[in-house]
């Protein structure tokens, strides 16, 4: 693989009332909806005497060009999972109480081809990305920060964990 | 040097990592299922069972097969480590069952194999032949889509496994990409 660049890490924790299954399904629907690749790298399930306990390490990746590729590694953790049952307008729904936390790490991977490998080369991709197609480049760093703090958002949103702000009006 | 594995999807295409109580019986003969209704041919390459003390452990190895066309193959590899493994009854459903409550460790491979039957093998010619072929004729066959396809067939094999197992990180978003 060519060169990983690293550009964005978001990080959100909650400690609540959620839907774990929901909570990973609306995931892969933005995932496939911003037409990612799907990689599971790794999917834990265990329980211990707190409750049960969840790792998931994602990298989706999305080839937006022959020369770059955009990889979101996401790292999902939830621990002291219980199961409860809650009654949303009136209808008993079982969810899970606990705490998860999500890492998402944005990253712009060059050159995947590994062609311009060699010193020489190597030394030329990068005058040319840093210097003579810097826009196309900044094109593509700009669209790694929008779909993190789009998928950021998109969680958040979920869990509802948007901020409230009291606005004072004169 | 041949290139027969291009393709390859690389090492490990995903892992599922479990702990707690699950029917061995049922996950095997949904993974046989499943390869059956997909017109695979499945293998059990091999059936290691360690009796210890705290529980068993065990290594399986399952491979299945499937011809794309008559020289491409997919090729899906399954190995499962279980440790401490152990035989418990539960009741489900006011019936009384057996279920093993263990560790477990499923790893998905998969990869497209090129010239299976090695008709392009035994001449310096031929193999030469046959690389110009899979680099600049069918290469957007191996990558776009037989390749593609399989991937997305091991992600659908995973996430039926993980529905089975009950784990809440199962989706099936992606289960109709091909």
């Amino acid at each position: 693989m060519g060169e990983k660049q690293k550009y964005i890490v978001k990080t959100l924790s909650y400690e609540g009332l959620f839907n774990y299954r929901e909570f990973f399904r609306i995931l892969d629907v933005w995932l496939r909806e911003k037409f990612f690749d799907k990689w599971e790298k790794r999917n834990e399930q265990y329980m211990t005497a707190d409750g049960m306990c969840l790792e998931t390490e994602f990298t989706p990746w999305k080839k937006v060009s022959d020369y770059y590729k955009i990889i979101i590694k996401i790292e999902i953790t939830g621990t002291n999972l219980k199961e409860v049952e809650v009654e949303v307008n009136g209808k008993k729904v079982k969810m899970h109480h606990g705490r998860v936390s999500v890492k998402l790490t944005g990253y712009l991977v060059v050159d995947y081809f590994n062609l311009w490998q060699k010193p020489l080369l190597y030394f030329l991709r990068d005058i040319f990305d840093k210097y003579i197609y810097w826009r196309i480049t900044k094109k593509y760093i700009d669209m790694v920060l929008d779909d993190v703090n789009s998928l950021y958002n998109h969680l958040r949103s979920y869990l509802n964990m948007e901020e409230y702000k009291v606005t004072r009006h004169a | 040097m041949s290139d027969k594995s291009t393709g390859k999807l690389g090492s490990s295409v995903a892992k599922i990592r479990f702990r707690g109580l699950y029917d061995w019986e049922g996950l095997f003969r949904l993974i046989r299922g499943w390869f059956e209704a997909r017109e695979y041919d499945f293998f059990e390459d091999r059936y290691k069972h360690k009796a210890k003390p705290p529980g068993s452990e065990l290594e399986i190895n399952f491979t299945a097969y499937r011809e794309i066309n008559d020289y491409a193959r997919n090729v899906i590899k399954m190995y499962f480590h279980i440790w401490d493994a152990e035989e418990v009854e539960v009741v489900r459903d006011g019936k009384k069952k057996k279920v093993w409550n263990a560790r477990m460790l499923i790893d998905f491979t998969a990869y497209v194999e090129l010239d299976y039957d090695n008709h392009w093998e035994y001449s310096p010619f031929l193999r030469i032949l046959r690389n110009f072929y899979h680099k600049y004729i069918i290469k957007h066959e191996i990558d776009d889509v037989w390749t593609d396809k399989l991937w997305y067939k091991v992600n659908e094999l995973q996430q039926e496994c993980k529905r089975f197992l009950g784990m809440q990180s199962e989706s099936d978003v992606y289960d109709d990409m091909w």
